[in-house]
């Protein structure tokens, strides 16, 4: 079994901060909007520095949470190629195991994000006919890793030939 | 080949309507902004007319259909010129619908579906009955002679294409039948068209609930409504508008399924229906994704079931078909499992039951839920003045172990010889029947509690779209050995299934 490249977690740490951020943006709007007496709760004068506590706690919250969230994320994400099917195991609170047979890949795409982009990371984003989960990607992955799995998965799937539906 | 000449006609007056309508209303709004006269929404109005009367004669003009050897092309756009080739292999549904408009010109809409995309790839609107079926058949054929090519039983599939132009009657829904189907099937949007759709009865049927519910300690007037007399009218008139949604349901589902018919036309079933707006269809056997056998609560103890199957060719979303067409609408369980072993034949189901401990999950489920309600409600209850009725949830109390029950009793799976068979629901049993070769991705996942419990769900995902059913083939809360055991094994099932099919 086959682990994400380590620097994964700072991508997920950042996209992590990314959404403390508007968190902490959301909580400081909806404070300002109740205590100015919006939909007819009676509120205080607004204060300027408890909005602003509010919102760095809130802020602080999901940054802590999601923090060790994506440690874990990465210590449970593992992949490999089998015999024939990809196969994956992730998740931190449901925790999910796939199988993606290789007749079925109906294309593949290699994508890399802004993040990735600076971290000289990219993913690979496996396309079936199925109806739900349709998409599986593989984040995380060393450019040259990535399009190597990108060719041996476009080997695998041509070489069986099966209608993929 | 052209549309029928009316469909000119009738297409061009429609856009001159919709286009005409619309050029009337930014009339009224521009006269209201800058105060110019009526004559300009008059000009609007008929400027947005005869374009709109132009344009669709004009795509009736340029709109051309052919059938060749290998493909069935369109040629159609005014502004957008497209050409559209569809290879006859790839055809998964042909559908023949007609309004009560559109029968009485005898004339029918029809639209061939592939498995890509996210809408109907070709419509033709409209064409001729006769020629609708002539097209129907005309692809049915060339598909079968596709296939005969690449076949070595092609003298075999001549034979049979011989006679194959009127169906072998497999299924008529009898009277009986149908009463059942109304009466079984409660569709859940007939309870947003009770609610919701009815804005001019809606001050009647408030007026009539409130009346109901005054002796039960309901409100005297909406105007007059406390906390409590509001709850009281709620779980007074939440039965009644049930009923009321049931009558619509049945309705609906009496229109809808009229002479339901089914017939076997070589490797296709084709189906009619409908009572005011006649439907048919094409299902190719060999492009079916899965079953489902569906039995209601109250049709299960009259024996009665009715079957689906799933093709790959609706997008999800799509208003009709649901990209699952019925087979049998409703008969006895018999005949539904004799039916479904022709289309796939699988052996006896033994299904296998869930642990022991899924049931105490759904009993805690429930008992959770009902407490969150109570919870809610008592801190409602000290914030709204005059509420009181806080613990009334409780009542519910006794039902959440029968309710834990007979959502476990109803769930469980059956890995046979070439089928995975999953079956789930107490409302609304399904069992879902999936042959092995049909497989997609394997999912399997453990949420934290089902981690507790060693429990774990697997899902079994087809290329066929969103169904009847509701969902994915999913066996929920099998034991997690179970789950990883069936994980492999449908992998390897599948490998065999193609194997054995490319050598045959």
């Amino acid at each position: 079994m086959e682990s994400l490249h380590p620097r994964v977690r700072i991508v997920w740490i950042l996209t992590g901060l990314l959404g403390a951020v508007v968190v902490g943006f959301v909580v400081a709007v909806v404070d300002q909007l109740l205590s100015s007496g919006w939909l007819g709760v009676a509120g205080q004068s607004p204060t300027a520095s408890g909005t602003v506590s509010l919102s760095v706690v809130a802020f602080v919250v999901v940054l802590v949470c999601a923090v060790p969230y994506s440690l874990v994320h990465y210590r449970v994400w593992r992949f490999e190629i089998q015999d024939d099917a990809l196969y994956l195991e992730r998740g931190v609170i449901t925790r999910v195991k796939t199988a993606v047979p290789f007749v079925r890949v109906q294309h593949v795409d290699t994508q890399r994000g802004p993040v990735e982009r600076l971290l000289g990371l990219a993913s690979v984003v496996v396309y079936t006919a199925g109806s739900r989960g349709a998409d599986v990607t593989i984040p995380g992955l060393r450019p040259e890793r990535a399009s190597a799995l990108h060719d041996r998965l476009r080997e695998l799937a041509i070489e069986s030939e099966e209608d993929a539906v | 080949m052209k549309l029928h000449p009316l469909s000119g006609v009738w297409n061009a007056f429609g856009r001159g309507f919709a286009i005409g309508s619309l050029g009337f209303f930014a009339g009224m709004m521009g006269r209201s902004v800058v105060d110019g006269s009526v004559s300009l929404v008059f000009g609007l109005a008929t400027a947005g007319f005869v374009l709109g009367v132009g344009y669709g004669l004009a795509y009736y003009v340029l709109f051309e259909y052919e059938l060749t050897a290998d493909t069935f092309d369109v040629t159609s756009g005014v502004l957008n010129r497209q050409h559209r080739e569809i290879p006859f292999h790839r055809i998964q549904n042909i559908d023949v619908t007609q309004s009560f408009g559109k029968r009485l010109l005898g004339v029918a809409v029809l639209g061939v579906e592939t498995a890509g995309g996210g809408s109907t790839e070709m419509t033709l609107d409209f064409v001729t009955e006769d020629e609708a079926a002539r097209l129907q058949s005309a692809v049915r054929d060339r598909k079968r002679a596709g296939m005969a090519d690449v076949d070595t039983a092609a003298t075999e599939q001549a034979d049979v294409a011989g006679d194959a132009q009127s169906p072998t009657p497999l299924f008529d829904l009898q009277p009986t039948e149908l009463a059942i189907l109304a009466i079984a099937f409660l569709r859940p949007g007939a309870l947003f068209v009770v609610l919701f759709g009815l804005p001019f009865a809606a001050d009647f049927v408030v007026s009539l609930l409130v009346s109901i519910a005054q002796p039960l300690g309901g409100p005297e007037s909406i105007a007059a409504l406390s906390p409590d007399s509001a709850l009281v009218l709620a779980l007074v008139s939440g039965p009644l508008v049930l009923v009321g949604a049931w009558i619509v349901s049945a309705l609906v589902i009496v229109v809808e399924y009229f002479g339901f018919r089914l017939g076997r036309i070589g490797d296709d079933l084709v189906y009619q229906r409908g009572l005011i707006q006649r439907y048919s269809g094409t299902i190719p056997l060999g492009k079916i994704q899965s079953l489902t056998i569906t039995e209601p609560v109250l049709a299960r103890p009259l024996g009665y079931a009715g079957l689906a199957v799933e093709t790959a060719g609706y997008a999800p979303g799509q208003s009709d078909g649901q990209g699952s067409e019925s087979a049998i609408p409703l008969s006895s369980r018999s005949r539904v499992l004799e039916l479904a072993r022709e289309i796939e034949p699988f052996e006896e189901l033994a299904f296998v039951r869930l642990p022991k401990r899924a049931r105490r999950r759904y009993f805690a489920r429930y008992l959770l839920a009902i407490g969150g309600v109570v919870a809610v409600g008592y801190l409602a209850s000290r914030v709204v003045q005059g509420f009181t009725l806080w613990y009334f949830p409780t009542l519910a109390l006794p039902l959440a172990p029968i309710a834990a029950h007979y959502k476990w009793k109803h769930r469980g799976y059956h890995a046979g010889e070439d089928h995975i068979v999953l079956r789930t629901g107490y409302w609304r049993r399904t069992t879902r029947i999936v042959p092995y070769y049909r497989l997609q991705t394997v999912f399997t996942s453990r949420t934290v509690f089902q981690r507790r419990l060693d429990l774990a769900t697997l899902t079994a995902d087809t290329a066929s779209s969103t169904t009847l059913g509701g969902g994915d083939p999913t066996a929920y809360d099998i034991d997690a050995d179970d789950a990883d055991r069936l994980h492999t094994l449908l992998g390897e099932r599948l490998q065999r299934a193609l194997r054995s099919r490319s050598t045959e």
